[in-house]
């Protein structure tokens, strides 16, 4: 193609060029940047009412020609003049934080603490609330304080409830006020951007349970061994170990008795979670559903002692045991996408035994 | 204090300063706004032990109803004045109301109720103490709306008022409050002067209390002036620039002339239909033609507040040429007198120009004095011999006229007694009465008597009206002239001088007339802020703001004018080279430092905000690395804490040396360098070793 021919259908060139400028706009208007006002103004009913009467009394005013009326008009100008500067000198200086706790479940409430501090060094703020926000993803209690000292701060634990599991984005906060005189609100936004990875639901199973955990039993066997878990109790011989006599059973029975262990058998086992995509009506609430189920399992599991890893269409974590193991799954799965593939199998939960 | 007690308290100091703002009208009445002063208080005490009447609301609102229809009849029937039925409406509603402070909502509508008897204030003073309530409603409003706000935020918040009190009931709140009350009322009146006066005035209102002034209509009976020599009501203040009026004989302040006398009553030929409409001048001023042959410096510029008075006749000092203000028409009569259309129901203010006068010659008339005198002031009734033949006594060897005149006067000053209650006498009129029988009387029959006598020996004279210069009020430099000072004078056609001012009245010390005492300087004080608040606020008008914006202009013009001449690069083109070179040297050493210091300060602020120029640069790479694949750090967590959540094998080599570099001044070796660059490259492909993420 030659230049000519190119330049004369300069349309795909600006469609090109229009795209990329629009994204880079739309990705700064999304960081909260250069497009958005520093401060809101809204009327409340007073503030409308007020308004409505300046406006009567200026038409009276100059229809009479009456001096006293214009110094009137000036006064509830001034009353404006002074409710702005009142209203700002509030929401200067105001700085909010929030101390998120580790580990957020979808659906359950969480206390999140958050502190107003005022920074000025001469001005109290009155009447503040701050609130986070919008978000369609999750609700959160607003803060309100009567008043907050120069250089002083206001904590609060307010309750923080996401709806959904995976990656949230907290924007910031919008400061408001209606100081001093309820006719305005005036609103300032606060950028304090933070992502928040949010958990699956999922109902923690009763401690002992796992073996039968949704179904996915798994039957073993008891042998005695050198293991933990207590297998049986005995006569005590002069062979045992005096540390394992068991001395409830020996007060009853007026003998010494000891106690023996289980083969420690081996508590591994491995999630599969075939996170597939598929063209089904509802695969969007089931494929929830398995999510939840595939934590509940792995909580269930865990809590029994087992090492537990985890395998998807996308990742694998190896078996590991404890609390932090739970979280490194949930992690996944709080971030996990059905993935589409070749093979034409539903999504599915496995557990295997290693 | 209680919360509760001190938020009463508030709404009562804001229905005091209602019910103070309508009780300045006078419209209430005095025991009315008595009984409503007492019905107020008898709320408050009712209110502050927290009980009730035990009435419904449905009542309250029932009474309000009930009001309006009687609030309707004393309009039409009473009163027919829709300010003073809706001054005295809102009084009986805000009285009814503060028994029914249960609400938020019932405080909101007192305070709107005390709002609108502050606007109807407004509409129906012009008083000067109408600014004192509004500045007092200003600092008690701020304090109320802002703490009734807090209240029903706090409640909106179903928060105990106990936290409100412990943070808001102290007495910085309230210095705050009449400091924010300081400033809106200084923006109030700067807003005031700076709105544009549009000048519609569909609806113009009129002032009350018109004075009735006898002596200036186009009649005058003998007599007129005698009540009004007793009243101590201010007609008008008057302003005078640059000139010492004890220059100027018989400086009195002239209304108008009249020529023809019937016996009993003076009376203008020339009314209005005499009169001739001036047009305005390119300087703004109705100007007569006697102006133009006037030098500046003989104008005697006034500027004249005149209260609302029963006269269109436009009051100036002897000779008026001139007048200037906010008028569309004025016209003049043929003796010199300015008049408005019609008379000017409120308080006006204008500037006049008056002619100061020459001496006057004393000469001999010739064939030309009588030749452009009207013949109306040598006009005389019959029956005034005995007057013609006593002026004739008086004046038997007086050559000139002028000579003569002044030996009438004299003999009026001396042989005849002031009495502003002269005796009724057997004379067939009052002049007859005040020459040969009673010889007493005031200024009105002197002056007749002056005149009738200079018209029997050949002299025209008429007599005018007007005042006395009055009181002079130190403090802000103007007359004050009183109903009292209401005066009758002389004016004389001279040979080659024109109309002469002459007063056979006696002076007040000669006439052994107790005069009132002066006034305390206390009320000098109190009258100039009358002034001051009549001329700058209820006067203020759009000629005025043409003038402020002028002299704003001119006086910012000057600044910078003084200011570029005393700056120094002004002065530098007059130094020679070796001076203007170490100027220049000095001035860029200064801006060369001040540049400095700024670099150095807004370096200091940069390191100090987030430390960030301290990170080394791969560890804000791996960041920004991390970011684009959605694993942002958080601004509250540490390096490990974000390392361990990332759980990337690179990730937390990157992290460990990141330590060691920042904080423990480890130097790292080119290896080392070339592992990171490794870490970074993997952790940008999503290679990473051991990683469990959604790369």
């Amino acid at each position: 193609m030659g230049i000519h021919p190119t330049l004369s259908a300069p349309l795909p060139w600006l469609t090109a060029v229009s795209r990329i400028l629009i994204r880079k706009k739309y990705a700064a208007k999304k960081r909260g940047s250069i497009f958005i006002l520093p401060r809101t103004l809204s009327f409340t009913k007073e503030g409308k009412r007020y308004i409505a009467i300046l406006f009567v009394i200026g038409i009276a005013a100059i229809n009479t020609g009456n001096n006293l009326l214009y110094l009137i008009v000036a006064m509830m100008l001034s009353i404006i003049v002074i409710s702005g500067i009142l209203s700002e000198s509030t929401l200067r200086g105001i700085e909010v934080s929030r101390a998120l706790p580790r580990h957020i479940f979808a659906g359950r409430p969480v206390m999140v603490r958050q502190v107003m501090s005022n920074q000025k060094r001469l001005f109290s703020s009155f009447s503040v609330s701050i609130e986070e926000l919008p978000n369609n993803g999750f609700t959160a209690e607003p803060v309100y304080t009567i008043k907050l000292p120069a250089r002083g701060s206001f904590t609060k634990i307010c309750s923080y409830t996401f709806q959904r599991r995976g990656l949230h984005r907290l924007e910031g906060f919008k400061v408001s006020t209606r100081f001093p005189f309820g006719f305005f609100t005036k609103g300032r936004r606060l950028s304090l951007p933070v992502d928040v990875l949010v958990y699956p639901y999922y109902k923690p199973a009763v401690q002992g349970a796992s073996s039968k955990s949704a179904g996915h039993e798994l039957s073993h066997a008891r042998f005695k061994g050198q293991g933990t878990n207590l297998y049986s109790l005995r006569d005590y011989t002069l062979m045992d170990d005096s540390r394992f006599i068991h001395w409830k059973s020996t007060a009853k029975t007026t003998r010494l008795m000891t106690k023996e262990f289980e083969k420690e058998e081996n508590k591994i086992v491995k999630i599969v979670f075939h996170n597939a995509l598929t063209s089904a009506a509802d695969f969007k609430d089931r494929f929830e559903d398995m999510v939840e189920e595939t934590a509940g399992l792995a909580d269930s599991f865990i809590r029994s002692g087992f090492e537990v890893g985890f395998k998807s269409l996308t990742s694998e974590i190896p078996c590991k045991a404890g609390k932090e193991q739970l979280y490194r799954i949930l992690r996944e799965l709080a971030l996990i996408e059905p993935v589409a593939t070749n093979e034409n199998i539903s999504p599915a939960i496995k557990v295997v035994k290693q | 204090m209680k919360f509760s007690t001190y938020f009463i308290l508030l709404s009562y100091l804001m229905a005091g300063t209602g019910l103070l703002s309508v009780g300045l009208t006078g419209v209430l009445g005095l025991p009315f706004f008595a009984l409503i002063t007492g019905i107020t208080v008898f709320s408050f005490f009712i209110n502050i032990k927290g009980k009730t009447l035990g009435i419904s609301k449905f009542i309250w609102n029932g009474l309000a109803l009930i009001i309006l229809p009687a609030a309707l009849a004393d309009y039409f029937f009473i009163s027919m004045s829709l300010i003073d039925v809706s001054i005295r409406f809102l009084t009986i509603l805000m009285a009814a109301k503060l028994f029914d402070l249960r609400t938020n909502r019932d405080h909101a509508i007192l305070y709107i109720l005390t709002f609108f008897q502050l606007l109807a204030a407004s509409v129906s003073t012009i008083n000067i103490s109408f600014l004192f309530v509004l500045a007092l409603y200003i600092l008690i409003g701020i304090w109320t709306l802002t703490i009734f706000n807090l209240k029903k935020e706090w409640e909106e918040k179903s928060l105990a008022h106990g936290e409100i009190g412990r943070n808001i009931l102290s007495p910085y709140f309230f210095i705050a409050t009449a400091g924010l009350a300081a400033l809106s009322l200084i923006i109030t009146l700067s807003l005031f002067f700076v709105i544009p006066r549009m000048g519609v005035g569909l609806f113009p209102r009129k002032t009350a209390d018109t004075l009735k002034v006898s002596g200036f209509s186009e009649t005058i009976d003998l007599g007129d002036l005698g009540p009004v020599k007793l009243d101590p009501t201010i007609i008008m203040r008057v302003e005078l620039h640059d000139y010492k009026v004890s220059a100027i004989p018989h400086f009195y302040f002239r209304g108008m002339a009249f020529d023809s006398y019937n016996g009993t009553q003076w009376q203008q030929t020339d009314t209005t239909s005499g009169r001739i409409n001036l047009a305005r001048r390119d300087n703004g001023i109705f100007a007569s033609e006697a102006i133009a042959g006037i030098a500046a410096r003989n104008l005697l510029k006034q500027v004249v507040l005149l209260e609302p008075v029963e006269t269109s006749v436009l009051f100036a000092a002897t000779a008026v040429v001139g007048i200037a203000g906010n008028f569309k028409n004025v016209a003049a009569d043929k003796a010199g007198a300015f008049y408005l259309p019609a008379p000017s129901y409120s308080r006006i203010e204008y500037t006049a120009y008056s002619a100061i006068p020459s001496p006057p010659e004393n000469t001999i008339p010739d064939g030309e004095y009588l030749r452009n005198v009207p013949a109306q002031y040598l006009h005389l009734p019959s029956g005034f011999e005995p007057v013609h033949l006593l002026a004739r006594k008086i004046t038997a060897d007086k050559k000139t006229p002028m000579d003569a005149a002044i030996e009438i006067g004299e003999y009026l000053k001396n042989n005849y007694r002031y009495n502003l209650s002269p005796a009724k006498g057997e004379g067939r009129d009052p002049l007859d009465d005040f020459l040969f029988y009673t010889k007493e009387g005031y200024c009105e029959q002197y002056a007749t008597a002056m005149a009738v006598m200079l018209r029997t020996i050949g002299i025209p004279a008429r007599l005018v009206t007007g005042f006395l210069p009055g009181e002079w009020n130190r403090v802000g430099n103007y007359f004050i002239i009183r109903g009292r000072d209401a005066h009758s004078w002389v004016e004389a056609y001279m040979p080659n001088s024109g109309w002469v001012t002459f007063d056979p009245t006696p002076s007040v010390e000669a006439a052994g007339i107790t005069m009132p005492a002066k006034t305390p300087a206390i009320l000098l004080y109190v009258d100039v802020l009358k002034w001051k608040w009549n001329r700058y606020i209820i006067n203020y008008s759009f000629t005025d703001q043409i003038r402020l914006s002028r002299a704003v202009e001119e006086k910012g013009r000057l600044f910078l004018a003084d200011l570029r001449r005393s700056l120094p690069i002004n002065k530098l083109s007059a130094a020679n080279s070796r001076q203007k070179a170490a100027y220049l040297s000095i001035v860029a050493v200064t801006v060369a430092i001040v540049v400095f210091i700024i670099i150095i300060m807004t370096a200091q602020k940069l390191k100090n905000d987030a430390g960030w120029l301290k990170i080394p640069m791969f560890y804000k790479n791996m960041i920004r690395l991390l970011a684009k694949r959605g694993k942002i750090k958080n601004a509250g967590d540490t390096a490990l804490e974000f390392a361990d959540a990332v759980n990337i094998e690179e990730v937390k080599a990157i992290t460990d040396i990141y330590y060691k570099v920042r904080f423990g001044g480890y130097r790292l070796t080119d290896e080392e360098k070339g592992d990171i660059a490794v870490y970074l490259e993997n952790i940008k492909n999503g290679s990473s070793c051991n990683h469990v993420g959604n790369f």
